[in-house]
């Protein structure tokens, strides 16, 4: 994950992706408000220099989120979206394994 | 077939608004305007148009540009002191490019003023009141039967040119009754906005690329299915807001220009007796017909003058009043107020012509007499 | 069910320009998600802001949109309304476009009870012009135009909402954007005059001034100034001083929408 991805019309992120949370990093500020709303502890500002933040926020465990969509819905830059409770996706976790989940 | 009727300058406004599809008017009460209010909150309603009064003069000329922006032909009227707080939105209408007629039934003033007494004294106010630079169109009726005539021809150019156009009456016209032979409705010519003929998808009211330089609007009919922006900041031609110095000085050219280039559409004047005058007068709105009886009896006495009467006011008929300049030794310059169209024909005449004022600002209007006395003197 | 903001936004006008964790954003998507869930199409909903940061709103959104001036969204807004009465209208400005220059087009679209929704994005603050205080900053604290702390009063919007006329009046906040987002979704589907206070955080202009210029801090600080109405209700006047009271606070399904009034009048005068 990571990279440059555009927000297109009509396409959601995770149709992309295929992880339970996407941060769109063409769009995220890195003001923290989801990191900090967030009730599983999944995302965290990375420092990355390269950026006009000066950092990015980083979906750090995937396999931890609970699709509450609390991160999504307290976004203000519409740069982070989250997969419906029900969907089964596969994505990679934290620790480099694939997992398969619904919820 | 045409019928007489017996009518005042603020009803026959009102109905020719409404001859030419006004369908949304929003106003004030102020003297000596409030007939037209009062009027169409009659008439409006029985041809299925919008009539609000608002809170205050601002709300209604906001509203007169937000009923243009949804289709709809918009009307506002006030007197000065409500004119002077309709300029930003006057400005509005400018930088959006959108049709709006804008009636000032001129009282005395400045300030309060005078309110049940006449003036000519907002014309530079129709030229520059509101900020920034942008060129204003504006006529000045002078008889009853031009104050219907013109009310059509100001809505046929806002339409045509997207763009303010005041109507300036006065508290004589405003109230004066008077027996008008009215054009039949057939007879009219009126002119609508240009529709757009693509698809929403393809559409913005800016694009002067693809559509020329005074792009098509949509109207109240088609207003629901093509969507876009307008903003009151600098645009470029996709209508969002930008600073780009090219883009903003193309923009503000191009605004200015499709009434500039259009300047012999726009125009209209009349030549009174002028044919073998010697000494020209200058005059417009009511107090032209005051004009009208000095060089009549003037003439009677034989000296032979005529009168130059800008029917529209804005833009200032420069190359007609240059001409008299050359053309002529003397002109006499007169209005209802201390001096405002006089500074325009002194810098388009540049010295070339020796001129005499007729000025007052008392609140009554300046009688024949006064005229005939300066022609003698003149001549 | 995933709300594709996509479909509502002018996607090629994104990143949205505002601060870093501004409010706005926040609110805007609380309006959008709210609009998803009533199913309404693009095509019938007009949107109108005046000027400020959250008045820049209407360049992002793919429906109807006019930019107009500083306080004066409220009567074009109703123009609109009363020639496409069919049409969705709403507006989006500020504290203190909608509430000092504003403020008296406020009291008379209330007044009227035209079918509007008016989303006010309260920040406590004139952001976009450099923090100066608005009648809704917080008395004491600071601001660019009172730096020893504000000594006006401010007052409670939805009060005025309520005493002119307005039949759906709510406050919400960016610290429950879900409830926000129900708050405004009543609102559009009310007929008739509906008002949103929306508490949002403008960390940078008002933030940075009272030490709360981290938009996360500025949100907690939200979540803690506010209490729901029912909460309230068990509330003494001192515990609730300085508090707002989140909730529906007004709804009246009886009194008459102006455009309805209208239409009748339309039909009277046609039929006399």
């Amino acid at each position: 994950m990571g990279g440059q991805k555009s927000y297109v019309k009509g396409v959601r992120l995770m149709a992309i992706e295929q992880a339970p949370v996407v941060v769109n990093e063409d769009l995220c500020t890195a003001c923290g408000i989801c990191v900090k709303v967030c009730p599983k502890n999944v995302l965290e500002l990375v420092e990355d220099l390269h950026i006009w933040t000066g950092s990015m926020c980083k979906v750090a465990r995937p396999e931890d989120c609970i699709r509450c969509k609390f991160c999504e819905n307290a976004c203000p830059h519409f740069a982070i979206d989250v997969v419906d409770m029900g969907v089964e996706i596969t994505f990679t976790d934290s620790k480099g394994n694939q997992v398969t989940k619904s919820k | 077939m045409s019928k007489a009727e017996i009518m005042n300058g603020n009803e026959l406004v009102s109905e020719a608004a409404i001859a030419a599809g006004c369908r949304f008017y929003s106003g004030y009460p102020i003297t000596p305007s409030s007939e037209i209010p009062e009027h169409l909150s009659k008439r409006m309603p029985e041809v299925g148009g919008v009539f609000i009064q608002y809170e205050d003069e601002i709300a209604s000329a906001m509203a007169a540009v937000g009923a243009s922006y949804a289709g709809y032909k918009s009307m506002t009227a006030s007197s000065g002191p409500g004119i002077s707080l309709k300029q930003e939105a006057i400005g509005l209408a400018c930088m959006m490019e959108l049709p709006l007629v804008v009636v000032n039934v001129m009282r005395g003033g400045p300030s309060t003023g005078l309110p049940t007494r006449v003036s000519q004294a907002d014309v530079m106010q129709a030229r520059w009141g509101t900020h920034g630079d942008h060129m204003i169109i504006a006529v000045a009726p002078e008889t009853l039967l031009e104050t219907y005539t013109e009310t059509i021809r100001a809505f046929n150019m806002a339409e045509k040119y997207r763009t303010p156009v005041y109507i300036l009456t006065d508290a004589v016209l405003a109230h004066l009754n008077g027996r008008v032979e009215l054009p039949d409705p057939s007879e009219l010519e009126i002119i609508e906005r240009t529709q757009p003929t693509v698809s929403p998808d393809e559409y913005n009211p800016y694009d002067v690329e693809k559509f020329g330089d005074i792009p098509p609007l949509p109207n109240a009919e088609n207003f629901p299915k093509y969507k876009f922006h307008m903003t009151g900041l600098n645009k470029d031609k996709t209508g969002f807001p930008t600073v780009d110095v090219a883009a903003v000085e193309a923009d503000e050219e191009r605004m200015i220009n499709k009434i500039m280039n259009n300047v012999k559409d726009i125009e209209s004047f009349e030549y009174y007796k002028m044919d073998d005058a010697d000494l020209v007068v200058f005059a417009y709105g009511t107090n032209a017909a005051a004009a009208r009886v000095a060089i009549d009896e003037a003439r009677e006495a034989g000296i032979k003058v005529g009168m130059f009467r800008p029917v529209t006011v804005w833009p200032f008929p420069e190359e007609q009043v240059a001409e008299l300049g050359k053309t002529f030794n003397n002109m006499i310059v007169t209005e209802i107020n201390l001096g405002q169209m006089l500074y325009e024909v002194e810098r388009v005449t540049k010295g070339n012509v020796e001129i005499s004022t007729v000025l007052q600002a008392a609140g009554v209007p300046i009688r024949p007499q006064q005229i005939l006395d300066k022609i003698k003197e003149v001549s | 069910m995933a709300t594709d903001y996509s479909k509502y936004l002018r996607m090629e006008k994104l990143p949205l320009y505002w601060c870093p964790g501004c409010g706005n954003g926040t609110v805007l998507k609380a309006m959008i998600t709210a609009i998803d869930e009533l199913g309404w199409n693009t095509e019938d909903i007009m949107m109108v802001s005046g000027i400020g940061c959250s008045s820049r709103a209407t360049g992002y959104v793919d429906f109807h949109t006019i930019h107009t001036l500083h306080g004066r969204a409220l009567p074009v807004a109703t123009a609109i309304k009363m020639c496409h009465p069919g049409m969705h209208v709403i507006t989006f400005s500020g504290d203190g476009d909608s509430t000092a220059i504003g403020g008296n087009h406020f009291i008379h679209a209330c007044r009227r009870n035209i079918d509007l929704t008016v989303i006010i994005v309260d920040n406590w603050i004139y952001g976009m012009t450099g923090g100066q205080y608005s009648p809704l900053t917080p008395t004491g604290t600071k601001a660019s135009t009172m730096p020893r702390g504000n000594i006006d009063p401010n007052f409670d919007i939805a009060e005025l909402a309520k005493g002119a006329g307005a039949t759906f009046v709510a406050r919400g906040s960016v610290a429950d954007p879900i409830s926000l987002k129900n708050y405004i979704k009543k609102g559009l589907a009310h007929k008739g005059m509906s008002v949103i206070d929306a508490l949002s955080n403008c960390h940078i202009q008002w933030g940075r001034r009272n030490k709360y210029g981290d938009p996360v801090k500025l949100v907690e600080l939200i979540k803690e100034k506010t209490v729901t109405k029912t909460k309230a209700a068990k509330m003494t006047p001192e515990e609730l001083e300085g508090k707002y009271i989140l909730g529906i606070l007004h709804e009246d399904k009886e009194k008459k929408e102006y455009t309805e009034a209208y239409k009748e009048l339309v039909e009277k005068a046609q039929n006399e």
